[in-house]
């Protein structure tokens, strides 16, 4: 009787979200490459090699709390300057990896809260700007993006 | 919101540039270094203007001298034999001819094809990015008369150098003198490469009072190819006649180059009593 | 009895996986690599305007119409400067002798004491200013003939900058 209760419960609440299955991973940076001083630079979401990826599995029919940490600067590799850098309104987009998902543009700035309907999981692209001073130092320069999630 | 949702994400890239009613190109890195293991680069072009521009790109060989007064030009052979160290032969540009919009960059991948079993070494080359774009505006003529303009072409010439297994570089100063020139003191020394790479650094002169206290300087960067003679000026507007003391010094420091394509050699330095008049 | 109990307690604790909120976070670097750049750009055309027959006119550097080049590029290094100048200008099959060719440079956008040289094929050494910038004037002057015929008459004046 027990193990009846047990399955008719499963199957009730659906498919779990077992503590192995929710993931968050940072697939590729955000990577500008080369930069004019005194020009802006901007990547695209869409960029299918510069914008920075991340990918994040629940489960269908679960919600996801998408919450990033972005910088307001770059920090040059050896020290000696800081890199403007900046992220617009339209500068995130995520999209399920099943085949009829369309992607979603949103706002990085903003926390944004997703409802898993077709896919369990998705992918998360950021585009960004850099603005360069004329008299930017010559160098690398690099900063950490960091995205929160919460699984719900 | 679901995933369900679509949204086309419209990014307008270098939105607010500042549009610049000339016509030209920016160049990006202005030298470029490439090695034996991945034997390319890359440069970008960006179009500030408001008008297309046609970009072509070439290569060449020539190095820096100094000529009698001390001042840095080309070096151009007429022909370039078998113990010239020129790349321009083997380097190759993708695209060579292209048109860049308005507010856009093009990147240009460069490509070097070295023949085989070239030697371990530094090569050279030069290359030159030609611009020509919408001509500049001229006044409106009298139909019934004769009226005259001239539009501007720019070509843009940057250093590449190409590395083969270890190279190393160093420089020998002799000669330092300085001599009064109108209202400035003119330095000049003689600076001879060591080892099998170009010097590429900076000058950096100072001169000194009797109390040690650093009343004129200079810093310039600076390429030895081979030999050179340069000449630096430090003002000496306001100097009271006496004894100085001068002193130079060359490092392989430079704030516009990655430091990984610099390569290290010890500081080099002499100096020099000088008497102003 | 107990196993209702049973029952319940395994119900809260399904429950209470499902809905609990877990948080996690993953990182991405953002990186740019800040090159210095070389900018050669024509600012201003070389602009004589209307002329007459069998009169010279010259566009001296400090003219609001003569030709400026501006560019940028590392502080305090040296540059070369070469001319390409062409010696007629044309309309159609026309031609209009143009020389006398002056020069000026300087490290402000104003030729108030400016660097004067002579525009040539042969190198001119200059150098960026301290702040990396270099202005470029040039001038020149035009000799229509006597039977000059009428038309708009062009040319191109190509400066190359050699930095290393």
């Amino acid at each position: 009787m027990l193990r009846c209760a047990c399955l008719l419960l499963l199957a009730l609440l659906g498919p779990l979200p077992l503590l192995g299955q929710t993931q968050v991973v940072g697939i590729r940076d955000l990577n500008f490459g080369p930069v004019i001083r005194g020009v802006p630079n901007a990547v695209a979401p869409t960029d299918p090699v510069r914008s920075g990826q991340f990918y994040v599995r629940h489960r269908i029919g679960g919600s996801v709390q998408l919450r990033f940490t972005l910088p307001t600067r770059l920090t040059r590799v050896g020290g000696g300057g800081n890199l403007p850098i900046s992220f617009a309104t339209t500068d995130a987009v995520a999209q399920g990896t099943a085949g009829s998902s369309v992607p979603v543009t949103f706002n990085p700035n903003a926390t944004q809260t997703f409802n898993l309907v077709t896919s369990a999981d998705f992918n998360i692209r950021l585009g960004g700007r850099v603005s360069p001073a004329a008299n930017q130092a010559t160098g690398s320069y690099r900063g950490t993006v960091t995205l929160n999630v919460t699984f719900f | 919101m679901t995933l369900r949702r679509f949204f086309l994400p419209v990014v307008a890239l270098l939105a607010g540039t500042q549009v610049l009613a000339a016509q030209g190109v920016v160049v990006a890195p202005h030298a470029v270094y490439l090695d034996h293991r991945t034997r390319s680069a890359a440069i970008t072009l960006y179009n500030p203007g408001a008008e297309p521009v046609e970009v072509s790109i070439s290569a060449f060989y020539a190095y820096p001298v100094t000529d009698s007064l001390g001042q840095f030009t080309l070096e151009t052979p007429d022909s370039v034999t078998a113990g010239m160290p020129s790349a321009a032969a083997w380097i190759r540009a993708f695209p060579r001819i292209m048109t860049v919009p308005p507010l856009a960059r093009q990147t240009v991948r460069l490509l070097a094809q070295p023949p085989a079993g070239l030697p371990d070494g530094e090569y050279w080359s030069l290359v030159l990015i030609a611009a020509k774009g919408g001509s500049l505006p001229v006044s409106a003529g009298d139909t019934a008369g004769i009226s005259v303009g001239l539009t501007l072409e720019v070509r843009t010439i940057i250093p590449l150098t190409y590395r083969k297994g270890a190279v190393v570089t160093g420089l020998a100063l002799s000669g330092l003198h300085a001599t009064p020139a109108g209202d400035s003191l003119a330095i000049r020394v003689h600076a001879e490469r060591q080892g099998s790479a170009a010097y590429i650094g900076t000058a950096r002169g100072a001169l000194r009072d009797a109390a040690g206290k650093v009343v004129g300087s200079f810093s310039e960067p600076v390429a030895i190819y081979y030999q050179a003679e340069p000449t630096f000026a430090i003002a000496r507007q306001g100097l009271p006649a006496g004894r100085y003391q001068l002193t130079v010094e060359f490092t392989n420091e430079r704030t516009d180059l990655m430091p990984e394509q610099l390569l290290k050699g010890p500081p080099v330095r002499d100096s020099l009593e000088v008497t102003l008049p | 009895m107990r196993t209702l109990t049973r029952v319940s307690a395994t119900v809260a604790a399904l429950l209470s996986l499902a809905t609990a909120a877990q948080a996690q976070s993953a990182n991405i670097n953002a990186t740019a690599v800040v090159y210095q750049a070389m900018t050669v750009t024509g600012a201003r055309a070389l602009d004589f305007g209307n002329v007459f027959p069998g009169v010279a006119k010259s566009i001296a550097v400090a003219a609001a119409t003569s030709g400026r080049f501006d560019l940028t590029g590392q502080a305090s290094a040296n540059v070369n400067l070469t001319f390409t100048l062409p010696t007629n200008l044309t309309s159609g099959a026309n031609n209009l002798p143009i020389g006398t060719w002056t020069g000026c440079t300087n490290a402000t956008n104003t030729t108030t004491g400016c660097t004067t040289f002579t525009p040539s094929g042969s190198a001119t050494a200059s150098a960026f200013s301290g702040t990396g910038n270099l202005f470029v004037w040039v001038g020149g002057t035009v000799t229509p003939a006597a039977n000059q015929a009428a038309g708009t008459y062009n040319g191109t004046v190509t400066l190359t900058a050699a930095y290393f």
